[in-house]
């Protein structure tokens, strides 16, 4: 029971999270393996359970989609669902113990993008201007790693993204969303057809996160952006130090 | 300020919690938790075929 409880504030955070400056998976992951989940049902019910969520935010956006650049949307779409199930499949075929070895890797990647991203992405615009193709390509591995792990996917597919806009990046946040969504939908929907979701577990972090989604858009109206940006961090330093330790050290 | 706080002391315990719970886990990624260094490498081709080596030249696999 208390596994339970502790899995629904995790959804809860991660739910609030998600809908502040994302980083959600960066607890509700670690919540579900600390709950017994084996790490890739963890990973597979994490993104079952945070997906109403991004859907939700996807739906809020939709007056906003656009084309990114010379890049239609029909396309980025299409090439983001591919990637996506390619991504959720290489995830089915991942054992647990390679997944366990690779997830502080992946903890790190996201956490860079998270505190560094826009930074990074910006530093690049300024050097690097890249073609419709380039960007075709790189999205279909963004929508691998979105189906695979997808930690700050959408942080990085901005960023990539503005190398082909010379657009105010803000506008790119439909598009952002939509795309996100795309990948974990497919991801989604491979994971439950191949019985790869801890659904007690899945359903109890669901219902923290749909609450904390709806917490976290409130707490966000008042709450300073930086307050809130260096709380992310914080976590996210932690989690990931966390299982670095663990996995290599201890 | 309040909301701040709240946010804070809320993250920190949810973060606490999974820590303490990650640490009581089996060291054995079947079983669900983190898998202690030992198991990882077991299952890295590169370490197994270390042990092998050890094993031929009578260096002994434990």
């Amino acid at each position: 029971m208390d596994t339970m409880i502790l899995v629904f504030c995790a959804g809860a955070l991660a739910g609030a999270m998600n809908a502040l400056a994302g980083g959600g998976s960066f607890v509700s992951l670690p919540a579900l393996i600390a709950a017994g989940v084996p790490p890739v049902l963890a990973n597979t019910s994490s993104t079952v359970a945070l997906f109403p969520g991004g859907l939700a935010s996807a739906w809020a956006y939709r007056d906003g989609l656009g084309p990114v650049g010379s890049v239609s949307l029909r396309a980025l779409l299409a090439t983001t669902l591919c990637g996506g199930l390619v991504g959720a499949v290489l995830l089915l075929h991942t054992s647990s113990a390679a997944f366990t070895f690779v997830l502080p890797w992946l903890l790190l990647v996201a956490s860079i993008a998270l505190a560094f991203g826009r930074r990074i992405g910006e530093a690049l615009r300024e050097r690097v201007r890249i073609h419709a193709g380039a960007v075709l390509a790189v999205q279909f591995l963004l929508g691998i790693y979105g189906g695979y792990f997808g930690g700050a996917v959408g942080i990085m597919m901005m960023a990539m993204w503005g190398l082909l806009d010379s657009r105010e990046l803000k506008h790119l946040n439909a598009p952002r969303t939509l795309l996100v969504s795309a990948a974990n939908t497919v991801a989604v929907f491979a994971f439950i057809a191949a019985g790869a979701v801890r659904w007690p577990a899945t359903l109890a972090m669901l219902a923290g996160a749909i609450i904390g989604g709806y917490g976290g858009a409130r707490i966000g109206r008042r709450a300073a952006p930086g307050v809130i940006r260096v709380i992310t961090l914080f976590a996210t330093s932690c989690i990931t130090l966390v299982f670095f330790v663990k996995t290599y050290l201890l | 300020m309040l909301h701040a706080l709240l946010a804070t002391i809320g993250t920190l315990a949810v973060l606490v919690s999974i820590v303490v719970k990650l640490d009581r886990r089996p060291a054995d990624a079947e079983e669900g938790g983190v898998p202690g260094p030992a198991s990882v490498r077991s299952a890295c081709p590169w370490q197994r075929r270390r042990g092998r080596m050890r094993g031929r030249h009578g260096l002994g696999t434990s």
